[in-house]
């Protein structure tokens, strides 16, 4: 079961790279915390209440509930739907993931642990490059908001490696330091977005005190 | 010799139970399941008329390409039926008369002379060049996961090892998107446009008449029985392989009459992106193989 998990995840990253159109990054996004509940679950066979409850809201409350909530309300008030036109083109983004998917192959032999299993990590570091493919490819705000995103589920992917190992606290603080970053953008992009004449990345750079 | 009258029945029903799905989800009263087979034999009666510019080629091609995917369409296991042509390696020899069925076909449409045959062959070289690494990955995986050489062995999954059902699922999708491109269909292709500029695999055809139209259209049958026979293959548990076998070939004609009525075609610069994702996709599912045998 876990194998599927794994598979489909990594199918949604590719899609996910493909996609142009934002409504679909939000609901992949929102399949990706799903599947995360579901290998967490699976993986972590030790696990008390305390940490049950942590993974539930952090996968399906946090990542399929509250965050796409969040970031279809920006959709909605900016009125923006696909990636700019001058984001590097689908085609190019997809043999990019195919040069990631070698590196994150050999990266995850060249730093393996033994406790840990590899297919975790080819699945997490091809995860984490993909968040920043998106972050580099992508000339909008709202694509950079969801590479970061994407990145914070590759974090999650290396704990769940990890298992029982990795610390709750640091779990908690990087999905804090995400969901602050949510919100600051999404107020960023729904009041002042329109003040200040677009929402690409570029225009952050006029802004002035 | 079971294997090939199954593969011929299989083939005599798929392209019209897509008709004939397409019609129903319109609304329209629609053609009858064996109506396309109907307008291939009107077409196998006629006579050929050939263009002033073409040669040898064009005369040649029909045959070869029908010849090809026939040949190609014997290695194919069935419903537990062992095919008739057998032997280690023979995925090589399956891919490459699938290859050389697609080059009969650019070469020919070149050999017309018509400009718009031309720009339908650039793009399926382009498309074709593009989904070969596809098959290949997805082949070279099953050959590691299952250890065996030939496609009557590499497409039998379940009860083999554990995950196969998964892969199976995951290799039934892989192959149903190679389906859509080799045969040309929405999302990538339209069988029914009517504009030169935007058709791919109709405008390759449109000096062929007759005798060899209908050789064409035979291909194309065919091609969706080959591969609505690996999915049965990967998915259904040898016990129930003869029972299920006709099931997965309607529910296979079904969904792509599905996706033909409820899905626009791309835009023509996206084709390559949904090419290239499959392709990614299959690299996806081969490394995963490799994690699960302990290879890497």
């Amino acid at each position: 079961m876990l194998i599927l998990f794994y598979v489909l995840f990594g199918i949604s990253l590719v899609y996910m790279a493909a996609t142009e159109k934002f409504k679909r990054y939000i609901q992949i996004y929102t399949l990706q915390g799903i599947l995360l509940f579901g290998m967490a679950i699976i993986e972590l066979n030790k696990f008390t209440l305390l940490n049950l409850l942590f993974i539930l809201a952090e996968t399906i409350i946090f990542k399929s509930v509250i965050v796409p909530y969040l970031l279809r309300k920006i959709l909605e008030r900016t009125g923006i739907n696909n990636v700019h036109k001058r984001s590097l083109q689908g085609n190019f983004t997809v043999l990019l993931m195919l040069v990631i998917l070698g590196i994150s192959l050999v990266l995850a032999h060249i730093l393996s642990i033994p406790s840990v299993d590899e297919v975790y990590l080819v699945i997490a570091y091809f995860t984490l490059f993909t968040g920043l493919l998106l972050i580099s490819a992508r000339k909008l705000l709202f694509g950079h908001l969801i590479g970061f995103l994407i990145i914070e589920n590759a974090v999650f992917l290396f704990s769940i490696a990890i298992g029982n190992e990795f610390p709750l606290l640091v779990n908690a603080g990087i999905l804090l330091d995400i969901f602050i970053a949510v919100l600051i953008m999404s107020l960023f992009l729904t009041r002042i977005g329109h003040k200040l004449g677009g929402f690409e990345v570029d225009t952050l750079s006029k802004l002035k005190d | 010799m079971v294997a090939l009258i199954l593969i011929i029945i299989t083939s005599l029903i798929t392209s019209g139970l897509i008709v004939r799905m397409k019609s129903i989800f319109s609304g329209r009263k629609g053609p009858g399941i064996f109506q396309p087979i109907k307008n291939t034999w009107v077409l196998l009666r006629k006579g050929i008329v050939y263009s002033l510019t073409s040669g040898s080629i064009t005369r040649l091609a029909p045959a070869v390409i029908a010849a090809s995917v026939l040949i190609a369409a014997l290695m194919v296991p069935v419903a537990g039926f062992q095919p008739l042509i057998s032997f280690n390696g023979d995925f090589v020899l399956f891919a490459y008369l699938f290859a050389l069925s697609r080059f009969m076909m650019i070469i020919a449409a070149f050999d017309s002379g018509s400009s718009f045959e031309g720009m339908g062959a650039s793009r399926e070289a382009l498309y074709g060049m593009l989904i070969e690494p596809a098959l290949f990955v997805l082949i070279a995986g099953l050959v590691i996961f299952t250890g065996n050489y030939s496609i009557s062995s590499i497409f039998t999954l379940p009860g083999k090892e554990n995950y196969a059902i998964i892969f199976g699922l995951i290799i039934s999708y892989i192959i149903g998107n190679i389906t859509l491109i080799e045969n040309s269909r929405v999302p990538v292709d339209d069988p029914k446009t009517h504009l030169e500029l935007t058709m791919i695999h109709e405008v390759m055809v449109l000096d062929t008449s007759g005798f060899n139209l209908a050789l064409i259209q035979i291909t194309a049958y065919l091609k969706f029985a080959v591969f609505g026979s690996l999915i049965s293959s990967t998915l259904i548990p040898v016990f129930l392989r003869l029972i299920l076998f006709f099931a997965v070939q309607v529910l296979f004609g079904a969904a792509i009459g599905f996706i033909e009525s409820f899905r626009s075609r791309f835009k023509m610069n996206r084709n390559q992106q949904y090419i290239l994702t499959v392709t990614l996709i299959s690299m996806l599912l081969f490394v995963v193989i490799l994690f699960t045998k302990n290879i890497f």
